[in-house]
């Protein structure tokens, strides 16, 4: 660093400091109503008379919160996205191989199962957990029934399979993971308006 | 007027932390914690039926009554295993508090109704589809001193009583301890259709599954789900019996 430079440092790097000029209303997650004897935000907790390094590291902890959240969420979107995955390379292979074959059992059972995996993928959007979970298990029962008839189909793709399947555990685990989350974060963002409390 | 247990600070009534020292005061909405237990009980129990059913396939141990009781026998013992692991909870399920004269009449009358329907859709798909195969459940028992006798403790009774217990027993339990009472339900029926490993049967095995989730949710008994299971299951085999189809 050349040391013989000297000045100001850039508007960039000057810390942000947190000023809070009307201290009836929590700087962090808005509530109303607030007494100037509330050392902290009777919703959220955010030590609104607190130092600098309290309220920063306060709201460090809620962007990292909703950070964990958005990854929950982003696991759960990648497990919806695998059952249409699904749904759609069964549908494909499965018509071609029929037409192919001639063979109407294989493209009725590769329609029935790819509106299985879409249906679960739009539930997914609903309801994540059940959704997920019975993709899970229809796509292990699939590939077992599979097996029965060619027992060589369970090494063929085997990293897909694995893939596919990790997905699925990885989805419905995000989804009881960012329960506790949101209800977390519900607490700390949802705004109220403490004005006619008359609490001493 | 409520107080701050950690500095005694009188508290809002709204507030979600005491405004004095920042200790959380409402405890945050509880949700389930320990899923996972739950979740590989459920998958690990499924996944050991699933093996099985596979391992007897391949084993081929032949046409007959005894192999097709052997069978039954061991899948039985599968599922007591999981059922003595949880035997207190799930003993409750064998009460008759709940049940009434009107439900078991009930499903004495629609049961074989069902499973007429059922026995005329399959056949009607059946002959569509393989025309050159047919599927006869009576076939096994041939060589039995009573056919239709052992044909119904096999495919009646088993069945009935175990895949009941290991269905709407085990699984439905432990789904219930980690999602809703629809949800476990509706994944105790999915769970149920995979164990048959059909899929053309999905079309009548899961509504089955869901009619007997609900009659265990509701009635929190697995009396009616046996029954049910017992009539329809004996039901199919009658018709091909008396050849009504």
């Amino acid at each position: 660093m050349n040391n013989s430079r000297r000045g100001p440092a850039p508007i960039m790097n000057k810390p942000k400091v947190i000023s809070i000029r009307d201290l009836s209303k929590c700087y962090s997650c808005k509530s109303t109503g607030l007494k100037e004897s509330d050392f902290y935000c009777p919703n959220c907790g955010f030590p609104q008379q607190g130092t600098q390094v309290q309220m920063k590291r306060f709201l460090q902890g809620v962007r990292e919160k909703k950070r964990l959240l958005d990854d929950k969420k982003r696991a759960i979107r990648k497990a919806r996205n695998i059952l249409f995955f699904v749904g759609a390379i069964n549908l494909v292979i499965g018509v071609i191989l029929g037409a192919i074959q001639e063979d109407n059992i294989t493209i009725v059972a590769s329609i029935i199962i790819a509106g299985i995996y879409f249906g679960l993928g739009i539930w997914c959007n609903h309801k994540p957990f059940p959704a997920i979970l019975t993709g899970l298990i229809v796509y292990i029962s699939l590939h077992a029934m599979a097996a029965i008839v060619d027992p060589t189909t369970i090494v063929r793709g085997v990293i897909l399979k694995i893939i596919v399947i990790v997905g699925f555990v990885k989805g419905f685990k995000a989804v009881k993971e960012s329960e506790g989350l949101q209800n977390e974060l519900d607490d700390l963002t949802n705004k109220k308006d403490f004005t006619e409390d008359e609490s001493m | 007027m409520n107080q701050c247990d950690k500095c005694q600070s009188n508290l809002s009534a709204k507030a979600t932390f005491c405004s004095n020292c920042g200790t959380r005061v409402k405890p945050i909405e509880k949700v389930q914690e320990d899923y996972k237990r739950p979740i590989n009980k459920v998958l690990v129990f499924f996944l050991i039926m699933l093996g099985y059913i596979i391992l007897v396939y391949f084993l081929d141990l032949g046409i007959g009554y005894i192999p097709s009781l052997l069978q039954d026998a061991f899948f039985a013992v599968i599922v007591l295993f999981y059922f003595f692991i949880d035997f207190n909870k799930l003993k409750k399920l064998f009460s008759f508090n709940n049940t009434t004269v009107k439900g078991f009449v009930l499903i004495l009358i629609f049961a074989p109704l069902f499973a007429l329907v059922v026995s005329f859709i399959g056949d009607a798909i059946n002959n569509a589809l393989s025309p050159d195969v047919q599927i006869s459940y009576l076939q096994t028992f041939y060589d039995a001193p009573f056919p239709l006798l052992f044909a119904i403790i096999s495919i009646g009774v088993f069945p009935a009583i175990f895949e009941e217990i290991a269905c709407r027993g085990v699984f439905f339990n432990e789904l219930q301890k980690v999602t809703t009472v629809k949800s476990s339900i509706f994944l105790s029926a999915i769970l149920f259709t995979m164990l048959h490993l059909s899929l053309i049967s999905i079309l009548w095995i899961f509504p089955l599954g869901y009619l007997f989730g609900y009659l265990r949710a509701k009635y929190n008994t697995l009396w009616y789900g046996i029954i049910a299971h017992f009539v329809y299951n004996t039901s199919v085999l009658l018709i091909e019996y008396w050849e009504l189809i």
